[in-house]
């Protein structure tokens, strides 16, 4: 304590040597501009966060539309969502599924989910799933898979991710779902088993999942759009990271 | 009277009007040489930036980026861009503050406008051109730890006045670019097969016409997508320029050598 009191007092007397008053200017004209590039930055983010916010929207729509017709629902699908996490979806984070309906009616959900065990690590990606059980698409969100081999999961590189639409479980566990390799229904790449298969047993498993735990989560809140950012600020943070994969859908 | 007083008074006034003009020849010859100077000036900065002091090439500086998103034509084009404004910004903004900056927090201050511009950059790239924001990831807010920028603001801005220091960034910026847009089309090319590939992430969607198949390709080449590429490519370019420096060298001496000769066949005449 004593030296803590002696220590101000030594702060506080009068006679400062030039290297205190140097200290004390230099630190005065950092805090200076800190403060002007904060606001400088703060004014742009301020100015751009709408516009933001309508992109990732937009990205999002653009990638429910390419799984779920949007002449099949009517409703904001954007803005009317669950969130969910289990361990059946890849990963402990939480994944946000949207949910199309027509006229009130629940006709499909798009789940984000994860494939764990790729070439190269996680790849996230999106389902619809109409309410019989039969997959309406599938999109890769985020992957690391290697370039030229295993990045053909990608719809822009190959439409192999097109085979899984339409399909559908026969059982829990149905052994059509699988790569050819393993006497399964879907192709490989030339190359690259590892990735489509870490991709078939995720969209497997999510959809196991789903026909499992259909009616309880469809009796989930809805967590998007005006209704959820009035209780917590939390539920749109994690909003926000699924809309981000999302967006690296292309 | 009136005839001798007219010639003394054109005789009064002609030495004026001389010393007159003479001040302005001088003051126009004056501001003519230091017109001359910044054009010099601005023509050394010119050639320093593109070519004998090229960031890229000649100062290696900001290696990562450059060489991690130059897969393509379209992202090569996207970063450069975005660095480009960058440089010009902090540039400018460095050279603007440098009377009132003391040179010992003089780099904290460096780091914290480049940040900020980095951060405006990144946010209005986040608004208007979204796709391109997402396929760059983190090489866009890594603009920041491009020693190319801090470099250019603590050797140049923080010297000199903010329209060179401006021109300065354009120079070196523009040097920049040109060396990720021909990484670009030399690894797009190889590896794919096209050209300008998803340009419309950047230009909005009327600039997918700017694709362009170069050649039809079964398998992509794999070396030149992935990294490796982007260093072999890189070393032949460098070995390229100094290729073309040294061939001019060569050039200049022999031309030296030849005015040594005439001098000597005048001597022994």
């Amino acid at each position: 304590m004593s030296d803590k009191v002696d220590a101000t007092q030594v702060k506080s007397e009068p006679e400062k040597s030039p290297l205190t008053t140097a200290i004390s200017k230099n630190t005065k004209i950092l805090a200076l501009f800190a403060i002007a590039c904060t606001l400088a930055v703060s004014l742009v983010s301020e100015l751009t966060k709408d516009r933001i916010k309508v992109q990732e929207q937009q990205q999002l729509l653009r990638t429910l539309h390419s799984i779920i017709d949007p002449s099949r629902y009517d409703n904001d699908i954007a803005n009317d969502c669950i969130l969910i996490t289990a361990p059946e979806l890849g990963s402990d984070k939480i994944k946000t599924a949207y949910i199309a309906r027509k006229s009130g009616q629940v006709v499909a959900v798009a789940m984000t989910s994860t494939a764990p065990r790729g070439y190269n690590g996680n790849i996230d990606f999106i389902m619809a799933i109409n309410l019989d059980g039969t997959v309406s698409g599938v999109r890769v969100l985020k992957h690391q898979e290697t370039p030229g081999l295993g990045d053909k999961v990608e719809i822009r590189k190959s439409n192999w991710i097109n085979s899984f639409t339409d399909k559908k479980m026969l059982s829990e566990d149905d052994s059509r779902w699988a790569v050819s390799k393993d006497n399964g229904m879907f192709d490989q790449f030339t190359g690259a088993t590892i990735t489509p298969r870490a991709v078939v047993k995720g969209v497997k498993s999510t959809l196991n999942y789903f026909n499992s735990n259909k009616s309880k989560l469809l009796a989930y809140p809805n967590a998007c759009g005006e209704a959820a950012l009035t209780p917590a600020s939390t539920s749109t943070l994690t909003t926000t990271t699924p809309i981000d994969e999302a967006a690296n859908e292309q | 009277m009136s005839n001798e007083i007219a010639p003394q008074n054109s005789n009064e006034t002609k030495p004026t009007n001389s010393s007159d003009e003479q001040e302005i020849a001088a003051a126009a010859v004056q501001a003519e040489l230091i017109k001359s100077e910044l054009k010099a000036e601005y023509k050394e900065l010119a050639i320093q930036g593109l070519w004998k002091n090229n960031p890229g090439l000649v100062q290696l500086l900001g290696l990562c980026p450059l060489l991690a998103v130059t897969s393509t034509v379209t992202n090569a084009l996207g970063l450069g861009l975005a660095t480009l404004l960058v440089l010009i910004c902090s540039n400018a903004t460095v050279s603007a503050i440098r009377h009132w900056v003391p040179k010992e927090i003089r780099i904290p201050i460096f780091v914290l406008i480049i940040a900020a511009f980095v951060t405006c950059v990144q946010l209005l790239m986040n608004a208007f051109t979204y796709g391109i924001y997402q396929s760059l990831g983190i090489f866009l807010p890594l603009i920041v730890t491009n020693c190319a920028i801090i470099g250019r603001a603590e050797a140049y801005a923080s010297k000199n006045p903010v329209k060179q220091s401006a021109f300065d960034g354009l120079m070196m910026g523009l040097g920049f670019a040109i060396i990720l847009l021909l990484l670009g089309v030399i690894r797009e090319i190889l590896g794919q097969g096209t050209l300008f590939d998803g340009a419309n992430l950047l230009f909005g969607e009327w600039a997918s016409v700017l694709r362009v198949e170069v050649m039809q390709l079964d398998n992509q080449f794999l070396l030149a997508i992935l990294p490796p590429g982007a260093f072999i490519a890189m070393g032949i370019l460098i070995a390229l320029k100094n290729a073309i420096d040294s061939h001019i060298k060569n050039k200049k001496v022999v031309d030296t050598e030849q005015v040594i000769e005439r001098v000597r066949v005048n001597f022994d005449s």
